[in-house]
């Protein structure tokens, strides 16, 4: 028989084969001499004792005992198991018990390492799309030297920037998309797609950016939007506009007086409302010569140190302007960039940061460049290290 | 860690609005919590126009504007209206900041908000 390969089972047929004869032995020689019971009687009826017994024995520890093994044996081999449904209080139904929670824990754990596994995987593609839609390099711009550096926070944030160039004209933008990882990052493609296509329709920033949150808005959550300010160099009039949509202000550092002037950005975040052309207008920005605009993200003026202090505005006002008398825009980041490192300290901080620097490098500069005839391949000189 | 709580107060019928009182921070550890409660708010929300009472919120993250926008574009598209008043300077700075109240009128007191509707 089957079951009494089973050692646990065999064991105990076993000792019940000896209690019986030994039950057998004790009942010849209580009732033997009294011959009430002949010997075949009493042979008859141990052995029907024995098999009702041995089945028991069998239905009570044999098959709940194979049921656990069964699926022990299916979740070593790495096959789809169930749970053992028992509501016995003895060992086995402990043994049961067991078996349930430890799977139980096993498929919370196994669940956890599959969303954990997704999540990063997402955070990942979130940062791909990021980097990529970043500049590889500084852009040649007749009349311009423009330096841009980003810091991407650890849970990718919003911030984007590009240079776009088109006919006689190159246009430049910093925006930063609300939350962070992979919706942020497919808003900032979007309207990174949208910016170059229309920058390739229209010369007017103004068109360009009413048309962008137009063809964006139906297009992402009612709850995101991206602040953006998007500027216009023109090339043969060597003349600044720009388009607010929301962000943060303009900074303008004038050469002659050594000033900083903050100009609010205006306008609304793109993808707040489906029609933005009542409120943004497109203005310019005079600049003279050695002039210095500068765009950035909040994640530099809302950054905090150990204490709670907030980095905010007027300290990065102070360090364009202490900076930007002695250095040229790659100078500019490197020395803002030192001191935010320094104020913030190994705080962590959430939020991507970037910081725009533009300089007017003057009409002398620029003509030459502006006449040439493949103006993006003409070297500039090479940015200050 | 900050906090926020909404205090609905009664509907007034005459002019059909109810305000809504805003009290502490939304940021990135409670804007969960203040979408749950508005979401609540929001489902048994019965009347044509909502005041935001925001005198006592403290702050704003981006994904609180998000939000608000989020529920000022869903009330639009059931023609109700959506006022916001007292809201403090550093809350109007924020909200200027994003263009948030070219979007949603901002206004000064209840009586000035009862008075558009």
């Amino acid at each position: 028989m089957k079951f009494i390969k089973k050692k646990l089972t065999r064991r105990l047929v076993l000792m019940l084969l000896i209690v019986t004869v030994g039950l057998g032995v004790g009942a010849y020689y209580y009732w033997g001499t009294e011959e009430a019971f002949p010997l075949a009687y009493s042979l008859i009826g141990l052995g029907i004792f024995f098999l009702i017994v041995s089945a028991i024995i069998c239905k009570l520890v044999n098959s709940p005992l194979r049921k656990l093994t069964k699926q022990m044996k299916l979740i070593l081999t790495g096959h789809s198991y169930k749970r053992i449904s028992t509501n016995r209080i003895d060992e086995i139904g402990i043994i049961a018990q067991f078996f349930n929670e430890i799977t139980e824990n096993l498929e919370v754990i196994s669940k956890k390492l599959k969303e954990g596994g997704r999540m990063s995987e997402e955070l990942t593609v979130a940062s791909d799309i990021q980097q990529k839609l970043l500049p590889t390099e500084n852009p040649q711009v007749p009349g311009l030297e423009v330096v841009t550096k980003t810091r991407p926070a650890v849970e990718i944030g919003g911030d984007s920037y590009d240079y776009i160039h088109g006919k006689d004209a190159t246009y430049f933008y910093v925006g930063d998309v609300t939350g962070h990882g992979a919706p942020a990052a497919l808003v900032m493609m979007m309207v990174n797609t949208l910016l170059h296509t229309y920058s390739e329709m229209y010369q007017s920033p103004y068109d360009i950016v009413v048309n962008t949150n137009k063809q964006l808005k139906p297009r992402i959550k009612s709850s995101m939007f991206m602040t953006m300010v998007f500027l216009k160099w023109d090339h043969t009039k060597q003349k600044m506009t720009y388009v607010g949509a929301g962000h943060e202000h303009i900074l303008i550092y004038r050469a002659k007086t050594g000033e900083i002037e903050s100009k609010e950005s205006g306008g609304i975040a793109l993808g707040m409302t489906p029609d933005n052309s009542k409120i943004i207008k497109e203005l310019a920005i005079p600049l003279e010569q050695d002039d210095i605009v500068v765009l950035y993200t909040d994640g530099i003026t809302e950054a905090q140190n150990n204490k709670g202090e907030m980095f905010g505005l007027e300290r990065l006002i102070e360090l364009v302007k202490k900076h930007a008398t002695q250095y040229g825009p790659e100078g500019i980041n490197h020395h803002v960039a030192l001191d935010f490192s320094q104020f913030v300290g190994d705080t962590e901080q959430a939020d991507d940061i970037t910081l725009m620097v533009l300089k007017y490098t003057g009409v002398q500069k620029a003509q030459p460049q502006a006449q040439a005839p493949a103006p993006a391949a003409q070297p500039v000189q090479p940015p200050q290290k | 860690m900050a906090e926020i709580n909404i205090t609905p107060l009664e509907p007034v019928a005459e002019k059909n609005y109810q305000v809504l009182q805003v009290v502490g921070e939304i940021d990135r550890d409670t804007i969960t919590h203040f979408k749950e409660i508005m979401e609540q708010f929001l489902a048994s929300f019965a009347q044509n126009n909502l005041i935001l009472d925001l005198q006592n919120l403290m702050f704003t993250n981006s994904e609180g504007i998000g939000y608000i926008t989020d529920i000022f574009n869903r009330l639009t598209a059931q023609n109700k209206k959506v006022v916001i008043v007292n809201a403090s300077d550093r809350i109007m700075d924020i909200f200027n900041l994003v263009g948030l109240n070219s979007l949603i009128p901002c206004l000064s007191s209840e009586q000035e908000a009862a008075a558009t509707f």
